[in-house]
């Protein structure tokens, strides 16, 4: 305990000092380590929850908290950190990590640092290790992957390792939850273990010269436990967060450094890579020599100018054909079942308000998003296997020289892929970015790669007005259409770029720097828990926002009720009290806003009934021809095929109708949550509040007017 | 069911239903105002 | 822009990360030369990053410093690196700015 509370002093100097803690208070560990090693699936074994994991480094973006019981009965509050390459950080993501250790976060220092090193990277990952170590916090090393580094013929000798470092190392396969427990007695034990300190050596000159450096960070606050390593990273990266004393020294040291030859910009990268150069010769046994020529000969491939950029588009391809293909079958499993709900439960409960409540307003609302489940878990399967193979990394590095060319990064890409399952985790994504004006433009766009909400909107559509017709090979005009819809938003992610790029956001875009990690074949097992994880928020937001969006939709649309003379059909008095209804009256008002789009009132309202969230668009339609039409078991699509204008008896829905719906869908940035994360991510304050009326604006702008170009080319062309 | 009965649970749900989309936006004007007071790592600037 | 989209980066566009001061080693050395313009297959040892403060940080975090070894799996576009058992691509602007001398295969 003593040494615990020494190290959090020492450490947190900045931080509340810590009161001396019951010994019921909970343990407080953080996993910290290079990107990728496995710290977000550490995590998951160790805490039983369901963080996400992926093959690239940036998955973890913010910190998450969990915790488990040891086997003292005490509590152990664990967090999950983004991964970093230094206690240098270069990218709001990385900066987490080491606000925390810094003190400088909300929540205390922790009491244990758990350093995930990766073993089949352990030459690069042990960097940060030895810099962690000179923190002067109790530490545990949690040697993960072990597995796969046996597999490649590399033989890691912990013991050794324990002794070189002066520090527990647990070797863990964090897949299979081996290690686990060992690694939680570890933890248990590190804070009464002497802490460890620097393990390197230093060259007399070079210690003299930052002797004065690292006395003047003491002066300032620094604990002395941290100022070696303090001072090192002052000689490349001069802090702001200290006075002129340190600065003055710190340009002294540099000089002496010089005067030495030595070059301080280096000097921390060459002690500390000649120390693991030692290490790694003491430790690892390497008989076949760090040679991979299978994960070479598919890099070939996969990375080459124009077979790797067929590839990708044909994965692309593939992905929506599945996503139409694949899901139909379970789609009309689903269909069905809400049908027969809708029927028992009118037949079982006889005609009323609350009859209607149910079938019109909540199994035709929220059955008309849930119908589409099938779609968004295919969707999310191929995300997750792009993510867990280490595809998205390599895709990345492709796609570089392109995002170049309209000012984006590299890095840009894999937010703006994942965009395509949901915005709010991708704009998050984008703190991987180094350079604000890089990640600004980057967040600015995200919302336009077409999300899994929208997938509703555009399987209704498409499956109602585009004719199924097979067009060659596995190809068919369905897929093609949606696949259509998803370039469009992509292309125009670009453009949209670039403009911003040109006016707003001017400036050099930063040169890609990036590791593609080994390839892997996903797990089954893996895959399955991130698509029904996934899955279940969207059922959850089904069930819950859409639920409720619905069943006051239904009562808009059906009241107040009006009397309507007698002596018509039964159909025309429904129609009737529905446009009597506040929906109704509210829709005649907005009507004539969206009449140059070819849309009408019931569109129109459905449309503005969505602004929270695109899903509420299909769910409006639902209770709206639910409400109002009268053919019972009908689906929505053949009441909006049937749909004719009460004036001229057209119908209201042609196939330009239809596309130029789905083309306001594809820009429109109808998602509160989006424009919430948007908000901060874009700055906070009233910058971010800016940025996030600037998206808004933009989109909705570009939704407008792309409905309305797609109205006055259809009628130039006769299909109007 | 009787009607009252029926009309009673038709007004409840839908009053149920309202208040939680009233309280959903208002939680998240709440949270854009937190968000506006502290910002966090922006990308406008540096992360503290 | 269509035309940029489709002309083939010839130089690395001037970028913040210029080959400003080599260092003295690598004026001795007539051997050495930019990282990009190394081959596919070649190995060879840093002597200069001549990157701006953050990315080259950055760089060395990541085990292109000088005096490391790397070698050159992929130079069609961009550089893909093997470093310290990691594979790293870089940028061409990147790869422009580090200076190595070639060892020989
Ligand atoms: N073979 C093997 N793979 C592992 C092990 N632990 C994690 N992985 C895989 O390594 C990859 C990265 O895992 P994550 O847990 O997302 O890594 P992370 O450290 O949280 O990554 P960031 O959040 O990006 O910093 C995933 O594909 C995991 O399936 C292990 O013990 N053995
Ligand atoms: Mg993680």
């Amino acid at each position: 305990m003593g040494a615990a509370s020494d190290a959090a002093r020492a450490t947190g100097s900045i931080a509340v000092p810590p009161a001396p803690r019951a010994p019921a208070s909970p343990l407080r560990v953080a996993l910290v380590g290079n990107p990728n090693t496995g710290k977000s699936t550490l995590f998951n074994a160790l805490t039983g929850m369901r963080q996400r994991v992926g093959n690239f480094a940036g998955v973890t973006v913010e910190r998450v908290e969990g915790s488990y019981t040891g086997a003292d009965g005490r509590r152990v509050s664990v967090l999950d950190l983004p991964g970093a390459y230094s206690l240098d950080p270069h990218t709001p993501d990385e900066a987490i990590a080491l606000d925390l250790l810094a003190g400088r976060a909300d929540v205390p220092v922790p009491d244990v640092v758990v350093i995930v090193a990766d073993a089949l990277h352990l030459e690069r990952n042990l960097y940060l290790v030895s810099q962690l170590i000179e923190l002067g916090l109790p530490a545990v090393v949690a040697l993960n992957q072990i597995d796969a580094a046996t597999k490649r013929g590399l033989q890691v000798d912990v013991v050794e390792l324990i002794h070189e470092l002066g520090v527990t190392v647990v070797p863990t396969v964090a897949t299979k939850g081996e290690g686990i427990d060992r690694l939680r007695q570890a933890i248990a034990r590190a804070p009464d273990l002497p802490v460890p300190s620097r393990r390197m050596p230093v060259p007399r000159v070079a210690e003299q010269a930052l002797r004065p450096v690292e006395q003047a960070l003491v002066d300032d606050g620094v604990p002395p436990a941290a100022a070696g390593l303090e001072a090192l990273l002052h000689l490349t990266a001069p802090g702001t967060d200290h006075g002129p004393a340190v600065h003055a020294a710190v340009v002294a040291a540099r000089s002496q450094l010089l005067d030495a030859g030595l070059n301080p910009e280096s000097l921390e990268a060459e002690l500390r890579y000649g120390w693991i150069t030692g290490v790694m010769h003491r430790t690892v046994k390497d008989p076949d020599g760090q040679e991979h020529t299978t994960s070479d000969r598919v890099d070939r491939l996969l990375l080459h100018k124009v077979w790797g950029m067929l590839i990708f588009l044909a994965l692309m391809g593939i992905v929506f054909q599945a996503v139409f293909f694949w899901a139909a079958p379970m789609q009309e499993a689903v269909e069905s079942a809400l049908g027969w709900a809708g029927t028992q439960v009118g037949s079982a409960m006889g005609e009323g308000d609350l009859q209607s409540l149910i079938v019109d307003g909540v199994i035709a609302g929220v059955g008309g998003v849930l119908v589409f489940l099938p779609q968004i878990a295919i969707l999310f399967l191929f995300i997750g296997v792009l993510e867990d193979s280490g595809y998205m990394a390599r895709a990345a590095f492709l796609m570089d020289r392109y995002m170049r060319t309209v000012g984006l990064h590299g890095r840009s890409f894999i937010p703006l892929v994942s965009g395509f399952a949901c915005a709010v985790p991708a704009i998050m994504a984008t703190r991987t970015i180094e350079r604000p004006r890089d990640r600004l433009a980057t967040i600015m766009v995200v919302p336009l790669m077409s999300c899994s909400a929208r997938l509703p909107v555009y399987t209704l559509l498409i499956g109602a007005f585009v004719p199924a017709m097979h067009i060659g090979g596995f190809l068919d005009l369905h897929g093609l259409v949606l696949l259509g819809m998803y370039l469009l938003g992509t292309v125009s992610a670009l453009v949209v770029a670039f403009f911003f790029r040109r006016t707003l956001l001017r400036g050099q875009t930063q040169p890609l720097i990036l590791e593609l990690p080994p390839y892997r074949i996903p797990s089954p097992r893996a895959l399955a828990t991130t698509v029904f994880h996934r899955s279940s928020l969207f059922v959850r937001r089904a069930g819950t926002v859409i639920l409720a969006l619905s069943i006051v939709i239904w009562a808009l649309a059906t009241y107040p009720r009006s009397d309507v003379p007698d002596g018509i059909p039964d159909e025309a008095v429904q129609e009737m009290q529905l446009a009597n209804s506040f929906l109704g009256r509210a829709g005649h008002a907005i009507a004539p806003a969206v009449a140059p789009l070819g849309f009408d009132w019931k569109i129109g309202v459905s449309i503005v009934s969505s602004f929270a969230a695109r899903e509420v668009f299909v769910s409006a339609m639902g209770t709206i021809y639910g409400v109002g039409g009268s053919e019972d078991g009908a689906g929505l699509p053949e009441k909006l095929r049937a749909e004719r204008n009460p004036e001229t008896g057209a119908p209201v829905y042609t196939l330009a109708t239809a596309i130029g719906l789905m083309v306001f869908y594809v820009f429109a940035l109808m998602c509160m949550s989006t424009v919430a994360i948007s908000i901060r991510e874009a700055g906070g304050g009233w910058t971010g509040v800016r940025w996030a009326a600037v998206q808004f604006g933009y989109m909705l702008a570009l939704a407008y007017l792309g409905a309305w170009l797609v109205r006055i080319g259809a009628g130039a062309f006769g299909w109007a | 069911m009787s009607p009252v009965a029926q009309t009673v649970i038709v007004v409840l749900l839908v009053a149920g239903a309202a208040l939680y989309v009233a309280r959903k936006v208002w939680l998240s004007v709440a949270r854009a105002r937190r968000e506006r007071n502290a910002a966090g790592c922006g990308a406008d600037g540096c992360c503290k | 822009m269509l035309r940029r989209l489709f002309s083939r980066p010839t130089a690395a566009p001037a970028g913040p990360c210029l080959n400003t001061a080599s260092s003295a080693v690598a004026e001795a050395c007539l051997e050495s030369c930019a990282l990009m313009a190394c081959t596919t297959g070649r190995r060879a040892v840093v002597v200069n990053v001549g990157c701006d403060g953050a990315e080259a940080c950055r760089l060395r975090a990541m085990g292109i410093y000088e005096g490391a070894r790397v070698s050159v799996v992929d130079s069609r576009n961009g550089l893909l690196l093997q470093v310290r058992g990691a594979r790293l691509a870089i940028g061409a602007a990147v790869a422009a700015a580090i200076t190595v001398i070639p060892l020989p295969n």
